[in-house]
């Protein structure tokens, strides 16, 4: 196979992405340990002892890329699995955004999949060129597997260790060939998460966990309401404090310098320093700030409930799509059938809350903290203290969970900033309230669907409009994908003046886009007498043409390549769980049944829940998720993204809401802001297609589908239809 | 400022802290015990789950004052080879692992005090420890696996 990708890095030269192949001793100080290593690119190098070295360039937060992206980088190279060796890499913009951009919209498999390949496949030309050489063989008659170069006539072997030196004195391939998967030994298998030995010996080191030399520790007390900023505060009570080093104010400069974006970024505040984080936290209780006045009009649920009424007589802010003409089908239409769908503010509650030690120094500004994205992150910092990235060098250890919460600069900016006030390393540590009460949220959100039915039911057009705050464009990138293309169609936004910061949240806008066409499908099949199974394959199967591009310009999606990828898939997903209902029907299952499927990128995930409902007392025994995802990469770690996925999306089904008192938030911390525990946890059953395409992403597709499966299943059961998330009392229902 | 004797993992260590200051902060920042984790610091997570004389206690909310005396175990003070450990292990239960550590000091107390837990009492003793990957279903395997091991 000819990679266009390699004829340009070979021409380029110092492109940087393959380095040093032709160069081995290049700006090396330790020249005779350096010629027994062999780097051919910027994340590997194999040393004489046989050890390869891997680089990890993104960041692990659970989802398992870090040992994921390590197997495919192994069984590319032909590597042993053993023999792998793999690490953190800081961030450098040395390593382009193709290798060290952003993780998330569980893309880092999807993404690396082709560099790391391309990177891997060249080595292993490399390698086996070098035993080629040694043997007196023609490469042809050669290959590489489990760490040696093996000359199949004769079957002789070289480890790849004494292979070291002379591959790196090999020339770069101009071609390169992939493995075929049917040799594949190490993708597919499920290797353990090479994190797990230190995480149960308590070692795995979290930002959290870092400790510097003549460190302080800080908690700041943030305004309550974004924008707000400090009018005074009593400092020199507080300063009396034993252990209490120093109290200061963080404002954010941002705006004053740089037109971006705030609304994510850190709030103002004061900051308590102290030699101790829980002398911090509670000097911090004793904390009496004084705000300026709300630039924001007051915020409470009312307010919110009254913004989006009047919304709904607003035309469109902007049109994400538009297939025919459905706005004259609605103008001259004898039928419709329209529900609204809404889902609340949510917050991450990830367990680590936000961490970030930083230790500023005329020359450069160390930081060890977790981010999801750290060209924005340190781009965004660095404006507020007017330093390009290159000025900083970020460890971007593992966190404690993230969700999305973690692509926001807000902590590492608190952090830099202190250190940069006081001259010395600082660690800003948030406790539980700051993260739930001060953050941004998944936003509050309602779908409004509706069709215009002809004879038989026939959809003649459908119109879905969407009630969202403004700052949930910037979520783009995340709207989620159409699989019903069986009628003319709009799809339209409509802005509504919500005052909370938004972030992404795990499956983002697919979380409320599932809510609501999935509950409406199913409503709609019970309105038209239909099997919901049977019509979602219905709809699926009859698709009409769309044009060839359509929509909004600026989501810059092929919504034809879309088509082309999900609609089977969706075909696929939805075939295997009508299998599995028969089979439960078969086996005479005594619980009602509710399903739903939804896309996450090019991923399509399918549910299967099974509940019974007693005196209005919930109880869901088992869900079952198909998932077409292509290649599947390692099916334990694969597994347990996908049940994670379905306790996220229960928890959000279930408890989390998000709500706001003259513009502050109210919930504080677990008790009131809950969410699922282990006794509330059902069985799950994962079922992944077999599917040989590019791995397409797995760490969010498993949250859609959860709330509308339950809610069909609860239709079912009880004829009654919850349209509103969360749900109101579990074990006694609040049925409409 | 007071100073402390604790008996943690049975080691002796002394430790000048402000009497109120519970043992999580203790252990983390004057100690370098890390492995207990901070969550929510009200006791409704168990991230910081420790054990004082062989009973499961939230480090977040006991202060170092009440635990002089008391024979201390952290994760760190939990064998590598330990049941509950190996269990973890084979299932892969962590994701994130943040909560895990206390997880498991949940855990090793539940199967010290019933070696053959029923689901019922798997819930309750595990129902104090928050996780927010959605491991459950793998820990009460995990330690359902455990459970026959040691009694193997």
């Amino acid at each position: 196979m000819k990679r266009r990708f390699f004829i340009q890095s070979v021409s380029l030269g110092s492109s940087g992405f393959v380095l040093g192949a032709n160069l081995p001793f290049l700006g090396s100080n330790d020249s005779l340990e350096k010629k027994m290593v062999f780097e051919p690119n910027l994340l590997m190098s194999l040393g004489e002892d046989g050890i390869v070295r891997f680089k990890y360039t993104r960041h692990e937060m659970g989802q398992g890329s870090f040992t994921g992206l390590a197997m495919i980088f192994a069984e590319e190279l032909g590597a042993d699995w053993n023999k792998m060796e793999v690490s953190q890499a800081d961030y450098d913009e040395k390593y382009g955004n193709r290798l060290y951009g952003n993780t998330g919209g569980s893309g880092t498999v999807r993404r690396m999949w082709e560099p790391l390949r391309e990177l891997a496949a060249t080595a292993r030309t490399m390698l086996i060129s070098a035993a080629a050489e040694k043997m007196n063989v023609s490469t042809k008659e050669c290959f590489a597997d489990k760490g040696m170069v093996i000359h199949k006539p004769s079957k002789r072997s070289i480890p790849f260790g004494e292979l070291a030196s002379l591959a790196s004195h090999q020339e770069v391939p101009k071609t390169i060939t992939f493995k075929d998967v049917s040799d594949y030994n190490i993708i597919g298998t499920p290797k353990k998460n090479l994190n797990q030995d230190k995480i149960l010996e308590g070692k795995l080191q979290y930002s959290m966990d870092v400790a510097v030399d003549n460190m302080v520790y800080a908690c700041i007390v943030r305004a309550p309401i974004m924008g707000l900023d400090v009018n005074s505060f009593n400092a020199d009570e507080i300063k009396n404090l034993e252990g209490v080093v120093d109290v200061v104010q963080v404002s954010n400069r941002l705006k004053e310098v740089d037109e971006s974006d705030t609304k994510t970024s850190m709030r103002n505040g004061v900051a308590v320093i102290a030699k101790d984080t829980w002398t911090a936290f509670e000097a911090a209780k004793n904390l009496k700030v004084e705000w300026t006045d709300s630039p924001l009009e007051n915020g409470n649920m009312e307010s919110i409930e009254n913004d989006l009424s009047m919304a709904k007589g607003n035309s469109a802010t902007y049109t994400i799509f538009e297939t025919g003409n459905v706005v004259d089908e609605f103008k001259n239409t004898t039928r419709t059938f329209s529900r609204t769908y809404r889902n609340p503010f949510q917050a991450h509650a990830l367990m680590e809350p936000m961490c970030a030690t930083a230790d500023y120094k005329e020359d450069r500004c160390e930081i060890w903290s977790s981010t999801q994205h750290p060209n924005r992150i340190l781009q965004r910092t660095g404006i507020v203290i007017d330093k390009p990235i290159s000025f900083f060098l970020l460890h971007n250890l593992p966190c404690g969970g993230s969700f999305g919460r973690r692509f926001y600069d807000d902590f590492i900016t608190e952090a830099v900033v202190l250190s940069k006030m006081l001259k010395r390393p600082v660690k800003v540590v948030w406790n539980r309230k700051d993260e739930i009460a001060t953050s941004g949220y998944h936003a509050l959100q309602e779908e409004e669907h509706t069709v215009s039915l002809g004879e038989k039911g026939k959809i003649l057009a459908w119109r879905l409009r969407e009630y969202m705050s403004a700052q949930t464009e910037e979520l783009q990138w995340a709207f989620p994908f159409q699989i019903y293309y069986n009628t003319q169609r709009l799809q339209e936004v409509v802005q509504v003046p919500f005052r909370l910061p938004i972030m992404a949240w795990r499956s983002v806008q697919a979380h409320p886009h599932a809510l609501g066409l999935e509950s409406f499908v199913d409503e709609l099949a019970k309105y038209l007498g239909k099997d919901p199974l049977d019509y979602r394959l219905e709809l699926l199967e009859n698709q009409i043409e769309i044009p060839k591009s359509f929509g909004e310009k600026r989501f810059e999606v092929n919504f034809n390549s879309v088509k082309e990828i999900l609609v089977p898939r969706a075909i696929r997903v939805f075939k295997e769980l009508n299998r599995l209902k028969n089979q439960y029907v078969a086996s005479n299952g005594e619980n009602t049944l509710g399903f739903a499927g939804h896309s996450f990128g090019p991923t399509f995930a399918g549910q299967m829940a099974e509940i019974s409902l007693e005196n209005n007392k919930l109880q869901v025994h088992k869900i079952t998720c198909v998932v077409d995802c292509g290649l599947v990469i390692n099916p334990q770690l694969a597994a347990n993204q996908i049940e994670g996925s379905i306790i996220w999306g229960l928890s959000a089904l279930y408890y989390n809401n998000i709500t706001l008192k003259e513009g502050k938030v109210e919930q504080q911390n677990f008790h009131d802001y809950k969410v699922l525990r282990i006794d509330k946890s059902p069985e799950i059953e994962v079922i992944f297609l077999k599917n040989e395409d590019a791995p397409s992403g797995i760490g969010e597709p498993g949250v859609p589908p959860v709330a509308p499966a339950i809610l069909n299943a609860i239709c079912k059961a009880t004829g009654k239809r919850i349209r509103k998330l969360p749900i109101i009392g579990i074990d006694n229902l609040e049925l409409a | 400022m007071p100073r402390f004797t604790l008996n943690i993992n049975d080691r002796e260590y002394t430790v000048e802290a402000p009497e109120k200051m519970p043992i999580l902060w203790a252990l983390r920042d004057k100690l370098n015990l890390t492995g207990s984790k901070f969550g929510c610091g009200i006791g409704q997570c168990g991230a910081c789950t420790i054990h004082a004389d062989g009973t499961p206690i939230r480090g977040c909310c006991v202060p170092i004052k009440a635990l002089e005396g008391k024979v201390l175990r952290t994760i760190e003070g939990i064998s590598v080879e330990h049941p509950v450990k190996e269990s973890w292990r084979k299932l892969d239960v962590a994701q994130c692992g943040y909560c895990q550590t206390g997880q498991i000091m949940s855990a090793v107390a539940l199967l010290d005090r019933k070696p053959e837990p029923t689901e019922e009492e798997i819930n309750r003793a595990m129902k104090g420890n928050i996780c927010r990957c959605g491991t459950y279903n793998r820990i009460k395997n995990a330690i359902m696996e455990a459970s026959k091991n040691r009694i193997a």
